[in-house]
């Protein structure tokens, strides 16, 4: 299976798989580093034995970026083992849709319009915690439309340098399902599209990894408002 | 284990979400050694044109199949490869599963082809806008939708009782031969249709095919009738045989090198004195490229400054009536002048 395929390269494939499976290679990453938290001004809980402590039922840890713009707290349910995390940041272009990269579990995580995301059972130690983040380098918002013919959208956010940056969209149906083609143009000559992200009614998720910064979708049954997110 | 009952099996861990990154290399290779030799007979050269090599068709058409969801799985994978699908292969043979691997993605590919088809050759989709847009306005001709099909009627109304025969889908060579049998080559496409129907109703034939089959068929006749031309333009006694156009093919990417460096050269010396500057250089040379391609594909489709500002935006109509229009100007009255000498010698030989 691993024999040679002609003129594709290995590398070109393996960079294909590491995007597709969990770790992005992102450009644009933020590295977060652990706050010290400090023991609580109000005694309240001491003398109060009716309840246990808080760590009795949950833990909690917060990073932060070296700008301190971006806040993350990552919470554990002792009681059912499970990890959440919330991003907090003053802008929502920031912490909506954000790449969560968590070093131990090797895998990236997409937080929801709320900025947060379920992390589930998993194995890691929450006072060791290496994290890092990529928020959207352009988002765009797409209207629906029956049309086939391709449209360009301008993106209502994007990061310095992806102003111009254009997002030309075509609809195509194959039997019952709709199939939406996204294709980035003026995109700067340094700049390379890591993941695309397709957002359905602030619901259902699609992210995949564009060629040439073309990506195809296929949409969901019942779709209507969308949202289109760069990764850089 | 055999190769087939392998990638069953990593493909039964993608789809129930318990793989190793390595069994998704093995999996994507395994599809891309599949489908890199079917691309490789099928792309022609407006892939080529378009910057699209198969490797980048290959990973298009695969990635495609693994977009994930939020809860990290990936849904189009499990469509086609459902448990259910999956459990019935493990039972039956290997030849059996390759064969339904192969089918996948040779459909998948033509889809990608089909998505690629408005960027790779733009003209067919000006054709087709503007077929719909004269077949809307025809009397003669009617337009409806079959499944996700747009059908082209036309029914004769010469007074004689029933169509004598009704061309589908599946009789596209005879239309294409009623086409070239009338004459239809070298024309517009409302006057082609007019034409057409004129045709139809002479012969007592109703029609009903898809547009995009239409599409085809006008583009296979202008094709005839510019071979046609051509060849009547050579030597009386030279056939242009299939092999001389491939001959022909092989020439054009060379010269189309060779014009590349050409320029690439010129506009060094531009950034050397300072008459440009050194990353308007790319852009020029981009601007280029894309105007070649479109002299290939029907000609030039907008006006240069429109060619230069799709990568220097911020580009004024001042700005360019300035300094860069002169420049701009002159290279491509080179570079025609550059390809109308290499046809002009390789029709001498």
């Amino acid at each position: 299976m691993g024999k040679s395929f002609g003129k594709l390269e290995k590398k070109e494939i393996v960079h294909f798989c590491n995007s597709v499976s969990h770790s992005s290679d992102f450009k644009k990453r933020i590295n977060l580093y652990l706050r010290k938290s400090y023991p609580s001004p109000f005694p309240h809980l001491l003398g109060f034995d009716g309840l246990p402590s808080f760590e009795f039922y949950a833990e909690k840890v917060a990073l932060s970026s070296p700008d301190e713009n971006y806040l993350l707290r990552i919470l554990k349910n002792n009681i059912k083992g499970e990890f959440e995390a919330h991003l907090l940041h003053p802008e929502k272009e920031k912490y909506q849709y954000v790449f969560i990269f968590l070093d131990d579990l090797k895998r990236d995580y997409l937080t929801d319009s709320h900025g947060r995301v379920n992390l589930g059972q998993v194995d890691l130690e929450l006072y060791q915690i290496e994290a890092s983040l990529c928020s959207p380098s352009a988002i765009f918002d797409i209207k629906p439309s029956t049309n086939q013919l391709p449209f360009a959208f301008q993106p209502c956010f994007a990061t310095p340098g992806l102003e111009n940056t254009e997002l030309q969209i075509e609809f195509f149906t194959d039997q019952k399902t709709r199939i939406l083609k996204a294709q980035a143009l003026n995109l700067p000559e340094e700049v390379e599209i890591k993941k695309m992200a397709l957002i359905v009614d602030e619901s259902e998720i699609l992210l995949a990894v564009p060629q040439k910064g073309l990506a195809i979708f296929e949409l969901p049954e019942k779709s209507g408002v969308f949202q289109i997110n760069f990764y850089e | 284990m055999a190769q087939e009952k392998k990638l069953l099996l990593k493909l039964l861990c993608v789809i129930n979400n318990n793989y190793q990154e390595k069994d998704l290399e093995e999996l994507i290779l395994a599809l891309i050694n599949l489908i890199v030799p079917v691309i490789r007979r099928r792309s022609g050269l407006h892939f080529k044109l378009a910057n699209y090599e198969p490797r980048d068709i290959a990973l298009l058409t695969i990635s495609s199949l693994f977009v994930k969801n939020k809860q990290g799985r990936f849904p189009v994978l499990e469509k086609l490869f459902n448990w259910k699908i999956v459990e019935k292969f493990l039972s039956v043979r290997e030849t059996d599963f390759q064969r339904y691997l192969k089918s996948i993605l040779t459909r998948r590919l033509k889809q990608t082809f089909y998505y690629l088809s408005c960027e790779v050759r733009p003209e067919r989709a000006k054709i087709k806008r503007e077929m719909v847009y004269t077949l809307k306005k025809s009397a003669e001709y009617r337009l409806a939708k079959n499944k996700d099909k747009l059908l082209v009627i036309n029914i004769p109304e010469n007074g004689q009782g029933q169509p004598s025969e009704k061309l589908t889908e599946v009789q596209a060579d005879q239309l294409l031969a009623i086409c070239l049998d009338s004459g239809l080559g070298g024309l517009q496409v409302p006057k082609f249709f007019k034409k057409l129907a004129e045709s139809l109703q002479k012969e007592n034939i109703q029609i009903e095919v898809p547009v995009q089959q239409l599409v085809e068929i006008y583009i296979e006749t202008q094709k005839h009738y510019l071979l046609a031309e051509v060849s009547s333009s050579l030597r009386p006694e030279k056939q242009l045989l299939t092999s001389g156009f491939s001959d022909f093919y092989k020439n054009l990417s060379i010269w189309l090198k060779e014009l590349r460096e050409k320029n690439d050269s010129l506009l060094l010396k531009y950034v050397q004195k300072n008459k440009i500057e050194a990353k308007e250089k790319e852009i020029y040379l981009k601007t280029l490229d894309e105007l070649i391609i479109d002299w290939q594909d029907g000609g030039q489709e907008k006006s240069l400054f429109d060619y230069l500002q799709k990568y220097q935006p911020e580009l004024s109509p001042e700005e360019y009536r300035n300094g860069k229009r002169k420049i701009l100007e002159y290279l491509v009255k080179n570079s025609r002048n550059f390809l109308k000498n290499k046809l002009d010698s390789w029709q001498r030989l």
